[in-house]
């Protein structure tokens, strides 16, 4: 048999409440009583139980409560972000190309760099005619003179510049001054076009058709803000080479533990990064063609660095879609320890060139 | 699940609930869910001992609590608040004589390393107990899971049943006794077990 007082103190033990002045009589009467020990340890499976457990909210609970609740289900609303975020990016990503490709003159045809005798022709009469006795002087003396006034009258019996007998196209091409032949002296029609290794590109791309991290943090990304995004300026090096001013933002899983503590962190903050990339993708006439982009940056906690291989789809003249695998590896130290994030995803992204 | 206002008290996310904006509201709203929405459950859960009826006071519970914010109220303890409106619709739930079953929910255990004999050994107890624990009174059996499964002190619970503190122990000392005495043979059989099992094992 149990006496109630001690009974009493065994709960008020178990419970923290235990007096001290109350503690070496309950001790006193536990080494003597094995009912009492008895009912100590049925007391502290008991407690132990009833703190181990609680019955897990079922998912579909927390759907219907919020339907009641009129809210948008939560899952759904970050996918319409996400969704809003790239359209909104893409439509200002091809208003920027749009904006380059509306401000780039139109190309010559001519592949050469300077314009053909026959663009000649159809642009040297747009000229001020010469005076008569201008058209007289030798045709090999140098063409110093200032261009005349228009004439006053109409210049019909004005023989022309430069016939356009086959057999004469050769020699009636005044020689030029240096200074005309200088590119920016030439009409605008007749400017050299634009080399296409060497316009600037700008690209945006998203982080998050399919995404793996090591080590994995199911922990809640902490920030509101934009994320899995990366913005780029390219400028080609060659025809297939092309360097690149890279930023972008996204959350990186991390665990770091503390040789002092001994406790370990797990975290899943949203870092921004900026790099400087090299980017190769061969210079083919393809639709599709393969590309390698290598980066190397920084972010606020230590060092990044980036892989991406995959296809270049080329949707135009001056803009491409690329898809491809991308890897990540971010170092950071903690109290003199160095800690790696390594990550793994499918990005997508658009670049748009002069 | 992001949580943009994790930084908030519970007063600014209550304040924040009876904003005009909807989603500022919702945000706020999600936000004091996330935090006390397991405690709502276990006591819902352990209270009415039946799955749907659990759920059907846990939804109403936060739908009054969405309700209550668009009210003029200043608001101190907003845990406590939750679990009052839970416990007053518990409570008129079992005074209307529903009846009282078992409740058959997987439940959140911490994964441990022990043998699948002791995880046996842990889930018949587990069922044991909660057939005891429905056989507590009502009153007994919340003062009971807010001390040990929720975790509040004897003076929060006090607040929360309008009972007094010394009131509270009592009923928590003698629902633990009760719960001691029912388990009582279990646990005795299963301490044999486990010394013979330990004999046989050094033989």
């Amino acid at each position: 048999m149990i006496p109630a007082e001690y009974l009493q103190r065994l709960h008020e033990l178990l419970d923290g409440e235990l007096p001290a002045e109350a503690e070496e009589g309950l001790f006193y009467a536990l080494a003597a009583n094995a009912e009492l020990r008895a009912a100590l340890r049925q007391l502290i499976l008991v407690q132990r139980t009833l703190v181990r457990e609680h019955p897990s909210i079922p998912a579909q609970l927390e759907q219907q409560l919020f339907q009641r609740l009129g809210f948008a289900e939560q899952g759904i609303r970050q996918r319409w972000q996400t969704g809003a975020i790239a359209v909104g990016s893409a439509l200002l990503g091809f208003a920027l190309g749009a904006l380059l490709f509306l401000r780039t003159p139109e190309p010559s045809p001519s592949p050469l760099p300077y314009p053909s005798p026959a663009v000649l022709e159809m642009a040297l009469p747009m000229r001020a005619p010469a005076a008569p006795s201008a058209l007289r002087a030798p045709i090999s003396a140098p063409h110093t003179a200032p261009h005349p006034s228009p004439p006053e009258s109409p210049a019909i019996t004005v023989q022309p510049v430069f016939p356009r007998e086959p057999s004469m196209a050769t020699f009636t091409t005044p020689r030029l001054s240096p200074a005309e032949l200088s590119p920016s002296a030439l009409p605008e029609s007749a400017q050299p076009p634009a080399s296409p290794g060497s316009s600037l590109r700008v690209g945006i791309r998203f982080l998050g058709l399919w995404q793996q991290s090591s080590p994995e943090v199911t922990l809640p990304v902490q920030s509101s803000g934009v994320r899995n995004l990366y913005l780029s300026v390219e400028q080609p090096l060659s025809a297939a080479h092309a360097i690149a001013l890279e930023a972008g933002s996204e959350d990186f899983p991390q665990v770091f533990s503390s040789e002092r503590t001994g406790l370990q962190y797990r975290q899943r903050p949203t870092l921004l990064w900026v790099g400087l990339a090299h980017h190769w993708e061969p210079s083919v006439e393809a639709s599709v063609v393969p590309f390698l982009h290598t980066l190397l940056g920084g972010t606020v906690v230590g060092p990044l660095g980036k892989a991406w291989v995959g296809s270049a789809i080329r949707l135009g003249e001056h803009s491409r879609l690329r898809i491809g695998l991308e890897g990540t590896l971010l170092l950071y130290r903690f109290e003199g320890q160095w800690f790696s994030t390594r990550k793994l995803g499918i990005s997508y992204g658009m670049a748009f060139s002069r | 699940m992001e949580r943009p206002l994790a930084n908030c008290s519970d007063e600014e996310l209550f304040a924040l609930m009876g904003s005009p904006n909807r989603q500022r509201a919702e945000a706020a709203f999600r936000e004091l869910y996330a935090r006390y929405s397991q405690r709502v459950y276990s006591y819902c859960a352990r209270i009415l001992g039946n799955r749907q009826d659990a759920q059907d006071v846990f939804q109403e519970t936060f739908l009054r609590f969405w309700q209550s914010a668009h009210q003029e109220r200043t608001m101190t303890n907003v845990p406590a608040f939750l679990l009052r409106i839970a416990r007053n619709l518990c409570f008129n739930f079992l005074r209307d004589q529903h009846p009282t079953t078992e409740f058959e929910e997987e439940l959140h255990t911490p994964p441990t390393s022990s043998s699948p004999e002791h995880q046996l050994e842990r889930a018949e107890l587990s069922t044991i107990l909660h057939r005891a624990l429905a056989q507590l009174p009502a009153e007994y059996r919340e003062a009971l899971v807010l001390r040990e499964q929720i975790g509040l002190s004897y003076a929060e619970i006090a607040h929360i049943v309008g009972a007094s503190e010394s009131a509270v122990k009592v009923r928590v000392f003698r629902a633990k006794e009760k719960l001691r005495q029912l388990l009582a043979p279990y646990i005795e059989e299963l301490q044999h077990y486990r010394q013979s099992s330990s004999t046989q094992r050094e033989l």
